[in-house]
């Protein structure tokens, strides 16, 4: 049934007639006109059809050109496996072209092209309309030193590079916006360089790293509370070199953060005009591009919605407040990293869990934490923290998961079984 | 709403092509035809040397045991019975030199009448369908009078798969639409067979104008034969996943349909049974869609069984060298290099592929970004990217507990992959792992 799993033999003759014609596409280039074919294929092209004596010919002219090749890559143990992930076509044991042939549209490097578009609303709006062009500078530094970063660190192991993913350039614009608009650009280099290198780079690269890697360097941050605390008012531009002595306001969190409502208006707290972190003031902006990253099938709804459901419902069952409730609610909602981390951060795909009950378990750890450490940590924003944690408890929740598709699997067959017999 | 299974992908469909053009022959009949004895059985008695001159329809080697007999599927004259390489593997086939007559063999009895397939029995339905070589028209090539002996008595829904989810195959579509009563009679002589008073044929939705053609050929209520339509999504149109669709309940997925008293059986088999019966005609051509970007004239075509693929090509016109030639559909399909490799009575498809269409196989695999994709696609809902990386790194024992061994091989993992890793391969690898190790397990 399965074509591929026939007798070594068989295969290994596959692979070597499999090795000429793929040996020849890249000699001839992968993009060359079909035309313009290696010279030795317009020779046999025309006897491909015809007597039986001909097809013996053209079988013939297929084994004797690569024997060259064929001894070279005989070599050895028989037929190493290569790893998947360094064969290129032709060059391993197995035919080119294993079913299915066609590939999905989707690619990493489109997912992280669309995570970019996501976050530009907010980045504008923030550079433009709230916090002045220095957004625009911090953002740039970031991502500078994310992509020089890996771009350094690969070119000195002499691997390829791996910047063309846009995985680093994704790091450092979120990186960028969770900080303050008047962070010192080398605070923000130094948030980069440990969230590439450490972070990620350590761990094996992209797919490898345990921890959101723009998070985790969000956190590394708050080694330098003093430089990283200062939350410049909304409306303003703080100098672009040095904005120390921009002026200042409290943010809704803080405020949030001693169990009062906070001065601005519920419209402000949706539109943005109010302090905060770069990419993080304006909740509809980051809705709209978590909406944008769901509908182009970037990420699931499962985890946001579990997550700020979660934080929805503690928040207003428990609210600190003795105000409205529903204020509290919304203002914890909008307030501070919430919807950024959600649909941002938590839906990382490589710190996630994958499968589905894993996801929603995750999500609703992130919520619960997230409304644990506001209330009863020492900072007013509980959100970087708990996705952290939840990070590195990713794998347990994968268990969780796990386990009940296999129940869900097993379970099928079994009372399939019991059903209607044969 | 019911759904079939879970997960399943939509790759583009690629029909526009040849959904629209009436089947054709071959301008120019190939020059000679190779057929593997494997067609017949695992050891048949061939009734034909080199230098005999055979007609069309004419018995060459006759089964030993479980088979079919291999007819000749164009007349000419035995060249050589040699060793050639065919899908599934290599053996000795008969190669037959055409000469462009198809003289038919002569026909003794006479013909039953086409509309009372009461008139005939079981077992005369049986006989005529092994004697004419018909089998399965997909990719397990089962002989289909052993299928239905198996499953007399254990089935309470025939259904006819006309569901066609792969992409670029039509081969089936246009069957409907040109063969519609043939198909009605056989399904008729197959319902005569396992004595059901009613079929089901279920038709891929991407087919309006077949349905709409059944439709009007079948009573509106109250008809022997149900037509349904189904969703298309890959891989709908495998049998397990149809006998779910069709019975609605749920059952081991890549199972045995037998298991809920299913028998899934193609639709242009029924055509075939159709021929065998009525007209006594056996097996020797089939519908195969030629199709890809690399081909000039794709469309249908009707060709002789043992064509070479080479020659098909070259009369759809083929330009250039195409990046890949796949032998079947576009997701199950295998690709071939021997372009003297014949068509088979299961082969739906010949695709020429352009360097376009399969350009995600020539790029490099990423690393695993953990998106959970190939989790949300697997028909049998298993974790593709762990057992892909158990597979590379020789965790057999890990395999056997994630279930790798109910892997069906569909590649929806493969194809939906943002990192272009290609976990079919691997799972296959590890799969041929678990069976030798659970092999051992046993000695």
């Amino acid at each position: 049934m399965s074509e591929d799993l026939r007798d070594t033999k068989g295969e290994a003759e596959k692979a070597k007639e499999g090795n000429v014609v793929s040996a020849e596409e890249t000699t001839a280039g992968a993009h060359a006109h079909p035309e313009e074919e290696s010279t030795s294929e317009t020779q046999t092209a025309p006897e491909e059809h015809g007597g039986p004596g001909e097809a013996d010919r053209e079988q013939e002219g297929k084994d004797s050109s690569p024997e060259e090749k064929k001894t070279a890559r005989e070599t050895g143990p028989e037929r190493k496996k290569l790893h998947p992930r360094h064969r290129r076509r032709g060059e391993s044991g197995e035919l080119p072209g294993a079913a299915p042939h066609l590939t999905g549209r989707e690619s990493t490097r489109g997912m992280m092209a669309d995570v970019l578009i996501a976050l530009l609303p907010a980045l504008l709006f923030s550079g433009i309309y709230f916090f002045g062009p220095r957004s625009f500078l911090v953002t740039a530094v970031s991502v500078a030193v994310c992509v020089g970063a890996e771009a350094a660190w690969r070119a000195l192991r002499r691997e390829r590079q791996t910047v063309g993913d846009l995985s680093a350039v994704v790091t450092g614009v979120l990186l960028a916006m969770t900080l303050s608009v008047t962070t010192p650009y080398w605070v923000v280099a130094i948030g980069g360089l440990f969230a590439i290198v450490v972070v990620k780079l350590l761990y094996g690269g992209l797919g490898k790293n345990f921890m959101n890697p723009a998070l985790a360097g969000r956190v590394f941050l708050f080694s330098f509370p003093a430089l990283i605390n200062t939350w410049a008012a909304t409306r303003t531009s703080p100098d672009l070199l040095s904005a120390l002595d921009a002026v200042t306001a409290a943010t809704p969190m803080a405020t949030l953060h001693q169990g009062n409502l906070p001065g601005t208006t519920p419209l402000e707290m949706l539109t943005g005009i109010r302090g905060g972190a770069i990419g993080e003031v304006s909740a509809a902006l980051v809705l709209l591009g978590g909406l944008y990253l769901v509908v182009r099938r970037v990420i699931r709804p499962r985890i946001p919605l579990c997550m700020i459901g979660t934080v929805a419902l503690l928040t207003w069952l428990f609210p600190q407040t003795s105000g409205d409730r529903l204020y509290w609610m919304y203002y914890q909602l909008t307030g501070g990293g919430l919807l950024l981390g959600a649909f941002f951060m938590a839906t990382d795909p490589v710190t996630s869990p994958t499968t589905g009950w894993g996801q929603v378990l995750y999500g609703v750890g992130c919520g619960a934490l997230t409304v644990f450490l506001r209330y009863f940590g020492a900072y007013p924003e509980g959100v970087a923290f708990a996705i952290l944690l939840m990070n590195a408890a990713a794998w347990l929740f994968d268990r969780v998961g796990l386990m009940y598709r296999r129940r869900l699997r097993r379970d099928g067959v079994r009372k399939e079984e019991s059903g209607h017999g044969a | 709403m019911f759904r079939a299974f879970r997960g399943g992908v939509r790759p583009a469909a690629q029909k526009k092509n040849t959904r629209r053009l009436s089947p054709v022959a071959l301008d120019h009949p190939p020059a000679l035809v190779v057929l593997p004895l494997e067609w017949c059985c695992a050891v048949p008695r061939v009734l034909v040397k080199e230098g005999d001159r055979v007609r069309l329809g004419q018995k060459l080697a006759e089964p030993t045991g479980k088979g079919v007999p291999l007819h000749a599927s164009v007349s000419g004259r035995v060249l050589s019975i040699e060793e050639r390489p065919f899908r599934g593997g290599r053996g000795l086939a008969v190669i037959l030199e055409n000469d462009g007559q198809n003289t038919p063999v002569d026909r003794e009895e006479p013909l039953p009448r086409k509309d009372r397939p009461d008139l005939l029995s079981p077992a005369e339905i049986l006989k005529a369908v092994r004697e004419c070589g018909v089998v399965d028209m997909d990719r397990t090539c089962a002989p289909t009078y052993a299928r239905l002996r198996e499953a007399e008595g254990k089935v309470d829904t025939l259904i006819l798969n006309a569901v066609e989810c792969e992409p670029y195959v039509t081969s089936t579509h246009r069957l409907l639409l040109e063969r519609t009563e043939e198909i009605l009679g056989g399904i008729r002589l197959l319902m005569r067979v396992l004595d059901l008073k009613e079929a089901t044929l279920a038709i891929g939705s991407d087919k309006g104008d077949a349905i709409a053609a059944f439709q009007k050929a079948l009573p509106l209520r109250g008809g022997d034969i149900r037509v349904i339509t189904t969703p298309v999504r890959y891989p709908q149109g495998e049998p397990w996943a149809l006998a779910q669709r069709v019975k609605h309940r749920r059952m081991s997925p890549g199972g045995p349909t037998l298991d809920v008293g299913c028998l899934v059986i193609p639709a242009a088999t029924a055509a075939a049974v159709y021929d065998a019966v009525y007209l006594r005609k056996p097996l020797t051509s089939r519908l195969v869609t030629v199709a890809g970007g690399a081909l000039g004239k794709p469309g249908n075509y009707t060709l002789p069984l043992g064509a070479r693929i080479g020659d098909v090509l070259q009369e759809a016109g083929r330009k250039g060298r195409p990046a890949r030639v796949v032998l079947g559909g576009a997701m199950t399909g295998e690709a071939i290099t021997d372009l003297t490799m014949p068509i088979g009575k299961g082969e739906e498809a010949v695709l020429a592929l352009s360097e376009r269409e399969c350009a995600g196989d020539g790029e490099e695999s990423g690393s695993c970004v953990r998106c959970g994709r190939c989790v949300d696609v697997c028909p049998a809902g298993l974790e593709p990217y762990l057992l892909g990386a158990c597979s590379d790194a020789g965790k057999t024992e890990m395999l056997e507990k994630l279930d790798g061994a109910r892997c069906l091989e569909c590649g929806a993992c493969t194809y939906v992959c943002p990192s272009r890793i290609r976990q079919l391969e691997s799972i296959r690898r590890g799969k041929a792992a678990l069976r030798e190790w659970r092999e051992e397990g046993r000695a």
